[in-house]
């Protein structure tokens, strides 16, 4: 039927004008299926191939378009990811920070529980999430770590075992993530990476201001 | 490379700067550990897409107290020009132009006319064009491909990428881990 692939060819006119990839998705769906249509309708004589590769386009479309909104589908954040997003991660989306924290585990530790134990090889790299760390230097000085600090993150980027214990100081609540997992995992998300070594590049900044 | 002293005769080698006083590049690592970034020629639509990958980190990578440095290798005019162009003046970058090459050839870096016109080159050029980056007349060696070496003070080398065609650049995620590992060990009691 001429008018409904009238149609369908004027929403293709009008996807070629639209930026936003959903919308351009969603037209080219909505172009498809007025184009099938017609062509049904038009007449018998409609080569099948055309038909085939309408039916093609379509259906790449289709699981594109399904796949956007399964994307964009807003993601609930728990207490504990919430406030990894505010304090630490706030330029990961929050489907990155859910993948991220997927490759982790949250624990709690009870006061005096050796989170990091000096020489001994760096198994996990961690994140206060609530209560306080103390770090227990070589030189008998202690530095306390709150909520959206690191724990390891020196001896993770060097490679080295750490150079002091670390031990819960209070009720202490942690993310960590295997160090070897992590690497592999943020091998495949470039973005994530670039947020990682951003956080912990302002951390490691601080700590070279204090040594200054 | 890595690991080694860096040869003699690129730290001794001169680079101008835009008003065209001439530098001694070891000055770059006296102070600090020194991030050198070589770009093929300051009009070269492939530097363009690298810088502007480059310049949203520079801040991070300088504020670990590493100096970052961009150089180049077309006249000090061209220079000046390119550092407008690339909104440089607005981060703590050092830029300087090497017209002679003598710190290219020092650091080994190649000089190829297949890495310009080649097939891998041209289909960088053409990605480049479709992300919105421009080509523009060359200002400096066309055949001279890039680099990015990352220099510790005492004069060793951590990171070396040596392009061998346009387009070819080191992955900054690497050069980040590369300043991130170094300044750990600075900052480990």
């Amino acid at each position: 039927m001429t008018p409904l692939l009238h149609l369908a060819n004027s929403i293709y006119l009008i996807s070629y004008a639209v930026k936003e990839i959903l919308w351009l998705r969603f037209l080219t769906c909505l172009a498809g299926v007025a184009s099938l249509i017609g062509l049904l309708l038009a007449s018998s004589s409609t080569p099948r191939e055309l038909m085939v590769w309408q039916i093609v386009f379509f259906t790449i479309n289709l699981a594109r378009l399904i796949q956007l909104i399964h994307e964009r589908r807003p993601v609930p954040l728990s207490p504990d990811a919430k406030k990894l997003a505010k304090l630490v991660f706030p330029s990961l989306r929050p489907r990155e920070l859910l993948r991220l924290l997927e490759v982790g585990e949250v624990l709690d530790h009870p006061v005096g529980h050796h989170v990091i134990r000096q020489g001994e090889p760096l198994t996990h790299l961690a994140i206060v999430i609530d209560g306080t760390a103390r770090v227990q230097l070589a030189d008998a000085r202690t530095i306390e770590l709150s909520h959206g600090a690191f724990i390891g993150e020196l001896s993770y980027l060097t490679g080295k075992p750490p150079a002091a214990n670390v031990i819960a100081a209070d009720r202490l609540r942690i993310v960590r993530w295997p160090t070897t997992a992590l690497r592999e995992y943020l091998a495949d998300a470039p973005d994530t990476r670039t947020a990682m070594q951003l956080v912990l590049g302002a951390d490691l900044a601080t700590k070279l201001r204090g040594r200054a | 490379m890595v690991g080694q002293s860096i040869p003699a005769s690129l730290g001794a080698a001169e680079v101008i700067d835009s008003t065209g006083h001439p530098h001694a590049l070891a000055t770059r690592w006296a102070a600090s550990d020194a991030l050198l970034v070589f770009v093929r020629h300051f009009a070269c639509v492939g530097c363009a897409e690298h810088l502007a990958a480059l310049r949203p980190r520079l801040d991070e990578i300088t504020r670990l107290g590493v100096s970052a440095t961009i150089i180049g290798s077309g006249g000090a005019d061209q220079l000046a020009a390119f550092i407008e162009r690339e909104d440089l003046a607005s981060h703590e970058v050092a830029c300087f132009t090497d017209p002679t090459r003598a710190a290219y050839r020092a650091a080994g870096f190649q000089r190829s006319a297949w890495g310009t016109f080649g097939p891998i080159a041209i289909g960088h050029v053409v990605r480049a064009y479709t992300h919105g980056f421009r080509n523009g007349r060359a200002q400096g060696d066309l055949h001279q491909q890039g680099g990015t070496l990352y220099v510790r003070m005492d004069g060793t080398l951590a990171y070396y990428h040596r392009a061998h065609h346009l387009g070819d650049h080191a992955r900054l995620v690497d050069v980040v881990d590369v300043a991130l590992a170094e300044r750990a060990q600075a900052a480990t009691p």
